[in-house]
């Protein structure tokens, strides 16, 4: 197993085999990512990256294998006491506020409420989300919906953060933020994963590098160890997805 | 977290577009048929015909048991959406990936719900008491007035589990057909062991309504008892369940039921 540099390890995964029914989606998967390192997760559509994601949440169940995080068993809810996820196509309940959601959401990571007190308006300010805190997210755009989540995210001041595919969708200015964020959230001690098909941003914000196809680790390392051009390399390692 | 996932459910259900009406459509039923039996009655003696039905003595029973399939009702609207809405666009990972169980996630979403429902009946059955406060002494009107909201209750929130467990569907609307088919048959079942009971069901042997009679009153009988505990407050003359040995089966089928829809529900990739 090549460890992803860092100081202490964050989250490990270790043998991991998920099947949805005859189609294995991750096999022998061992992975071990330490604590303040941006880490993309790349592949093809249908490689397996969500699923891995969706294991390492246990939002789904798995067949074989181990994942700890912190130290504690995924099997222990706690162990997702320091974590936070950033879906693909975010969306929740259309009736809430903008204000109203970041509360709940910040409430729900464990935020005290002097802290939200003082927070919620330095994020609402941070993310562009102050002319619109009182409008419901069926009223706002999608950008502005996907800043609201973000908000959410940065409140819950977690140190591993998860992000599916937080580019997309996303214009050439929220995509600037977006990296400008994460590089932020960094430079305060957060371990980030990233899972993401789109190379070129990936590229300028990680430090490594995870590049899954059909179902297995094609390879892990510092982005430095890839050379000048990630996207030949990665057409080099990968094949097209598992599909 | 666990009372921000009750408040949330609480928010989302009264959010609910199609709940409100019906709220509101039973508050009207009560009060309508509270005035208007009363003035039908008053109509009639007025016209100078005998009425051979005492309008004003089955008002409690003609707005309660409006009540009980009402919240019947609302449960199967309720309870089939209470996790579903959360699975469509994913809303569902933003709660499972809080340092919680499942289960917890399950109950608080089942807990929320049953306040709503115990609120909705309190509201009702306080309405319907107030308006027959006069036909009744103190006594007697809070005691039945409890034993109302505590059956009713029992009966909506079982109802509500069913509900949540046999909706294996993300669809809502193949949840509220299933759950609906299902509660018909229960009713239709209690309508017929109204009629004959299990003892002559079996002795006279099983036909197909006979047939259809027993495999819904088996699957869902501590329900039905339920319903029929409520319908014999207000009709004592309602015959027996059965005997021991069917009430053992009724047990043991209904419970096998259930665990299997839990563990089901509990098992799903998604939640």
């Amino acid at each position: 197993m090549v460890d992803i540099v860092g100081t202490e390890s964050i989250l490990k995964v270790e043998n991991l085999y998920k099947n949805y029914g005859s189609f294995t989606a991750l096999k022998d998967v061992n992975l071990d990512f330490k604590s303040n390192v941006i880490t993309g997760l790349l592949g093809p559509n249908g490689a397996g990256k969500t699923t891995l994601v969706k294991s390492i949440l246990r939002l789904v169940n798995f067949q074989k294998g181990r994942i700890t995080i912190n130290g504690k068993d995924s099997l222990d809810p706690l162990s997702r006491s320091d974590l936070a996820y950033f879906p693909e196509k975010f969306f929740f309940f259309p009736f809430y506020k903008v204000e109203d959601y970041i509360k709940m959401m910040a409430n729900f990571y464990g935020v005290n409420k002097e802290n939200l007190k003082e927070g919620l308006e330095i994020v609402l300010e941070k993310f562009r989300l102050t002319e619109i805190r009182d409008k419901k997210l069926s009223k706002i755009s999608k950008g502005q919906m996907q800043r609201a989540g973000l908000a959410s995210i940065y409140i819950s001041d977690k140190s591993l953060l998860i992000f599916d595919e937080p580019f997309s969708g996303l214009d050439p200015l929220g995509i600037r933020e977006l990296k400008d964020l994460i590089k932020e959230l960094k430079s305060t001690g957060k371990t980030i994963i990233i899972c993401s098909h789109i190379l070129a941003e990936v590229e300028k914000i990680c430090d490594h590098i995870v590049i899954i196809d059909r179902a297995e680790i094609k390879f892990q390392g510092a982005l430095s160890e890839i050379g000048s051009d990630l996207e030949q390399f990665f057409l080099n390692n990968t094949t097209g997805g598992n599909g | 977290m666990i009372k921000g996932l009750v408040l949330n459910t609480i928010f989302k259900e009264y959010r609910n577009k199609t709940l409100i009406p019906i709220f509101f459509v039973t508050f009207a039923y009560i009060l309508g048929v509270s005035f208007g039996l009363e003035a039908m009655e008053e109509t009639i003696k007025a016209s100078g015909f005998e009425s051979f039905f005492n309008f004003k003595d089955q008002r409690l029973t003609f707005t309660l048991t409006f009540v009980q399939f009402w919240t019947i009702f609302i449960c199967i609207l309720m309870g089939t959406g209470l996790i579903s809405s959360d699975l469509n666009n994913n809303i569902v990972s933003a709660f499972l990936v809080l340092p919680i169980k499942r289960s917890t996630y399950l109950l608080s979403r089942i807990f929320g719900g049953s306040l709503i429902l115990g609120l909705f009946l309190l509201l009702s059955i306080s309405i319907v008491f107030i308006f027959n406060w006069a036909q009744l002494s103190t006594w007697e009107y809070f005691s039945k007035a409890l034993l109302c909201f505590l059956i009713l209750f029992f009966v909506s929130f079982t109802s509500l589990v069913i509900a949540v467990f046999t909706n294996f569907f993300t669809s809502e609307k193949l949840g509220i057909f299933f759950t609906s088919i299902i509660f018909f048959l229960i009713y239709c079942s209690n309508l017929y062991v109204s009629i004959k009971t299990s003892e002559q069901i079996l002795k006279e042997g099983l036909g197909l309504l006979s047939s259809l009679a027993l495999v819904s009153h088996s699957i869902f009988p501590r329900l039905g008892n339920m319903v029929w505990m409520g319908n014999s407050l207000f009709s004592p003359e309602s015959q027996s369940m059965g005997d021991m040995g069917y009430q053992i089966g009724h047990f043991v089928i209904t419970s096998s039921f259930w665990v299997w829809c839990a563990i089901k529900t509990f098992n799903r990739k998604d939640i």
